[in-house]
């Protein structure tokens, strides 16, 4: 019994990681999946467009609003992303995370508006880029103009 | 020093257009940081040890931006845009620029 264990321990480790880890990446996405649509929920109605003014609203000022949030995509989804360049498709796990992180970012740039008293965002822009090399790391910037 | 990235600024008029200003500022990660990020990385999620130093970063390329519309003795930068892009060993551009005009407010 013992000799099982012994031998089956190194090959089954790595295997015991990977789900572990899968399982803690996944609870933390959802957390912050139900947080956002707390947040977005909080906001809701506040107008934000990416055209250059607000039909039918006239303004007394603007100024530069934005928000960032860079964004791991994790080793497991990039080995499991990997896989699936073997056949193509739609790679399911990077879609959910960029989907997250341009939320966020939207999400604080119009925290950012709110707390400066803004009536809408004109003018919004989003620009995502690769930022960690050879790693998955993404990082969504968002920023457009507050009016008020 | 008004920065819009709209083409005009609501309540103001346009009197003079003085030219395109930008700044660009490229910053590397320290190690210490890169390590901290690769372990979270493990499981996935916001990296805000980066996400302070690109947000960081890229103030800095609009200050230099704003220093540059002030020696043109402008008072506002309109139709503002950002780039990022990542350069040689994983080090980030982050590049600002606009126009610099000078504004008068309309009830003036």
């Amino acid at each position: 019994m013992g000799d099982i264990i012994a031998i089956s321990l190194p090959i089954l480790l790595p295997f015991i990681l990977y789900v572990a880890l899968s399982v803690i990446g996944v609870v933390l996405e959802r957390n912050h999946e139900k947080q956002l649509d707390e947040r977005e929920a909080k906001v809701g109605g506040f107008p934000i467009l990416d055209l250059d003014n607000v039909p039918g609203m006239t303004s007394e000022s603007g100024k530069l609003v934005s928000g960032n949030v860079v964004m791991g995509t994790g080793y497991l989804k990039q080995l499991t992303a990997s896989f699936r360049t073997l056949v193509g498709g739609e790679v399911k796990g990077y879609q959910r995370v960029l989907d997250r992180a341009r939320r966020e970012a939207q999400l604080r740039m119009v925290e950012s508006a709110l707390a400066e008293g803004a009536h809408a965002i004109v003018n919004v822009r989003f620009e995502t880029s690769d930022v960690g090399g050879v790693k998955p790391f993404s990082e969504v910037f968002c920023y457009g103009t507050m009016v008020r | 020093m008004l920065l819009v990235n709209t083409e005009t600024i609501p309540g103001h008029t346009i009197i003079e257009a003085r030219g395109l200003v930008s700044g660009n500022t490229i910053r590397a990660k320290h190690l210490g940081r890169d390590i901290g990020a690769g372990l979270k990385n493990l499981v996935g999620g916001e990296l805000t040890g980066y996400t302070e130093l690109l947000n960081e970063s890229r103030q800095e390329a609009t200050q230099r931006m704003i220093d540059n519309a002030m020696a043109m003795q402008a008072n506002a930068i309109v139709n503002v845009r950002f780039t990022t892009s990542a350069v040689a060993g994983g080090a980030a551009e982050l590049y600002a620029y606009g126009t610099a005009v000078v504004v008068q407010p309309n009830d003036a």
